[in-house]
């Protein structure tokens, strides 16, 4: 997936960017409406964020112009608040909005879901108490909280998902995660820990669940 | 059409009319007063009458329709001289009565002790004299209609004029024309203090965006970096508590300053519904960790339109005051419309009365939040009512 990132915050665009790409989603940037016509000219992008408060213009300039030949779903990107921009934006086509300061993993989400234009039926969803994992999609939520998972918990994630509710021993864990390479106990407890709270915040009921001797899985349920 | 006036020319003419009316019927009555001498100036004319038959300017006796002069008793009508013979007619002293259809005065003059007595005698036919009594209770009465009149329609025409002013006010209007000078004065000042109203809250709205993005900009860099930190592998062991405690540290400074800064300038339209029953469930097990006792009793399910993190923060505020000054279990009542919070006062700890930033907290956020407050400070107990319901 290949995204157009207009944005005159140097480092807002870079942490953008960084958290995007960890997403597997890849980033044309551009910090100003003239750089972006030029880098957008020959590329069809599968969305577009573009920040309203441009040096040269304003987002939404920008959209008209890049409607005409690109296609793409636009998700507006801004400091502003006010109603007249968000009903401008969605006026020039733009399927989304989101207000700064905004958190990463949302945008992330969004843009996800933006690209897929049509949200596909056939999506592998794994459901469990309020945990919900579109694994094709790789959009993990726990209620409305999105969850961000680093590959490795995305590894861990989808092999106790395929397992599910049975567990999935220590040494298929270290082998599907960490292929060919030395593995400390401190990484595995590590990566388990992150996952868990992860999953489970606050007053969520706990969803992974250690055995003795028997490893980890994904259930509602303790074992007795 | 500019027909504008003051005040005081609008109130001046008028009296003024009323006082020269007062003073040409006043004028009238007193020439017809004088002209029939029912006032004060007979005795004037009796004892002229008197002084010039004593100067021998007039031959006595002397009579006419009007007026008897005379020094000889006899000559008298028999009821004067009745009068006179039973002592009621002193000396240089006007007499009164009436006799027949005549009112009469009566005046016995003597100069000098030797000399003799002179009478002197006005006649006026009662019939010829009217009462000056339906013409003063008349004037008054005319008067009285006069004035409310005025005063009623002064009263009518300020009336519509400071309701031109609240509409000025309340509507925010931007001009009115008033026909008080007075008046429009007062409206131009209020115009003008509208408008450094409205330039001061535009520069507060500037100065508050301003400082939004300055507190918010360090804030955004620091979630986004936590948010890249947790994507990265491999993280040691030992750093995941302190990303925890980062975490959370950030999402508490996140959620207080966006309170801050709605007490400074608050924008409805970052209004959510806010289940309480949820969101005190939710800030009380934190309590609870750190030693609070917390005794919750839902009677009713209340979903409000409510700036979260500022009603977060009041909640969170009231426990933490219940943490600081109380002693024993801090309860919780939930209605639908209010919740009470009410906790013991500890005997022991006497400089704590449960009043310090937290209930000047409580005030700010309850008005920039249209919400009502009472706090009821028993001996052994401290309530505070904090109902949804606007103002």
């Amino acid at each position: 997936m290949i995204v157009l990132l207009v944005e005159d915050d140097a480092l807002l665009a870079a942490q953008t960017i960084d958290f995007l790409n960890a997403e597997g989603i890849e980033v044309d940037y551009a910090s100003s409406l003239a750089q972006a016509r030029g880098i957008s000219l020959d590329v069809n992008y599968d969305a577009m964020i573009l920040d309203i408060n441009l040096p040269d213009g304003t987002g939404l300039e920008l959209a008209t112009t890049l409607q005409q030949s690109n296609n793409a779903p636009i998700l507006f990107l801004t400091a502003r608040t006010e109603l007249e921009d968000k009903l401008h934006a969605f006026s020039l086509g733009a399927l989304d909005y989101i207000t700064k300061p905004f958190a990463l993993e949302e945008l992330a989400v969004r843009i996800k879901l933006l690209a897929q234009k049509q949200p596909s039926t056939s999506n592998h969803i794994f459901k469990l108490d309020s945990l919900s994992v579109d694994i094709t999609a790789k959009i993990a939520k726990r209620d409305n909280r999105i969850l961000i998972l680093s590959p490795q918990q995305w590894c861990l994630l989808t092999l106790l998902i395929q397992h599910s509710p049975n567990p999935v021993t220590k040494d298929t864990i270290i082998a599907t995660v960490w292929p060919e390479q030395d593995v400390n106990n401190n990484m595995y407890k590590s990566l388990i820990t992150r996952l868990r709270s992860n999953i489970s915040h606050n007053n969520d009921s706990e969803l992974l669940h250690t055995l003795k001797k028997h490893g980890l899985a994904l259930k509602e349920q303790p074992y007795e | 059409m500019n027909n504008k006036q003051s005040l005081f020319k609008y109130l001046s003419v008028r009296l003024g009319f009323c006082a020269c009316l007062v003073m040409l019927l006043w004028g009238g009555i007193a020439k017809i007063g004088y002209d029939f001498a029912l006032d004060g100036t007979a005795a004037h004319y009796l004892f002229y009458d008197a002084e010039q038959a004593s100067a021998s300017f007039v031959s006595l006796p002397y009579a006419d329709n009007f007026k008897l002069i005379t020094t000889s008793v006899n000559e008298l009508p028999s009821w004067t001289k009745s009068l006179w013979e039973t002592d009621q007619l002193p000396i240089n002293t006007v007499y009164f009565g009436h006799h027949a259809t005549d009112a009469v005065y009566v005046l016995p003059y003597q100069a000098e002790s030797s000399k003799d007595v002179i009478f002197v005698m006005h006649y006026f036919s009662e019939e010829e004299s009217p009462s000056i009594l339906p013409l003063v209770i008349l004037m008054m009465a005319t008067l009285t209609v006069l004035f409310f009149y005025i005063t009623g329609k002064a009263a009518y025409q300020i009336r519509q004029q400071t309701q031109q002013l609240n509409q000025l006010i309340t509507k925010n209007k931007p001009h009115i024309t008033f026909k008080f000078i007075e008046l429009q004065n007062v409206a131009e000042a209020l115009i003008l203090a509208r408008e450094s109203e409205r330039h001061t809250q535009h520069k507060e709205r500037i100065f508050s965006a301003y400082l939004s993005h300055e507190v918010r900009t360090p804030l955004t860099q620091m979630s986004h970096s936590l948010s890249r930190l947790q994507q990265l592998d491999d993280l040691p062991l030992e750093s995941l508590d302190i990303i925890s405690q980062l975490a959370h540290g950030q999402s508490t400074l996140n959620e207080i300053s966006t309170a801050i800064l709605a007490l400074w300038q608050i924008n409805t339209q970052d209004f959510k519904p806010l289940c309480l029953e949820k969101a005190l469930g939710n800030l009380t097990p934190f309590y609870q960790k750190l030693g609070l006792i917390v005794e919750t009793h839902i009677t009713d399910k209340a979903t409000i339109e409510t700036h979260l993190p500022l009603a977060n923060l009041l909640f969170s505020q009231l426990y933490r005051n219940a943490m600081q000054h109380g002693s024993g279990a801090l309860c919780i009542t939930l209605l639908h419309d209010q919740v009470i919070f009410k906790n013991s006062v500890s005997t022991h700890n006497k400089h704590t009365q449960g009043t310090g930033l937290g209930l000047l907290l409580l005030q700010q956020v309850c008005e920039q939040l249209h919400w009502h407050y009472k706090i009821a400070h028993q001996r052994h107990s401290y309530t505070v009512h904090i109902m949804f319901s606007p103002k």
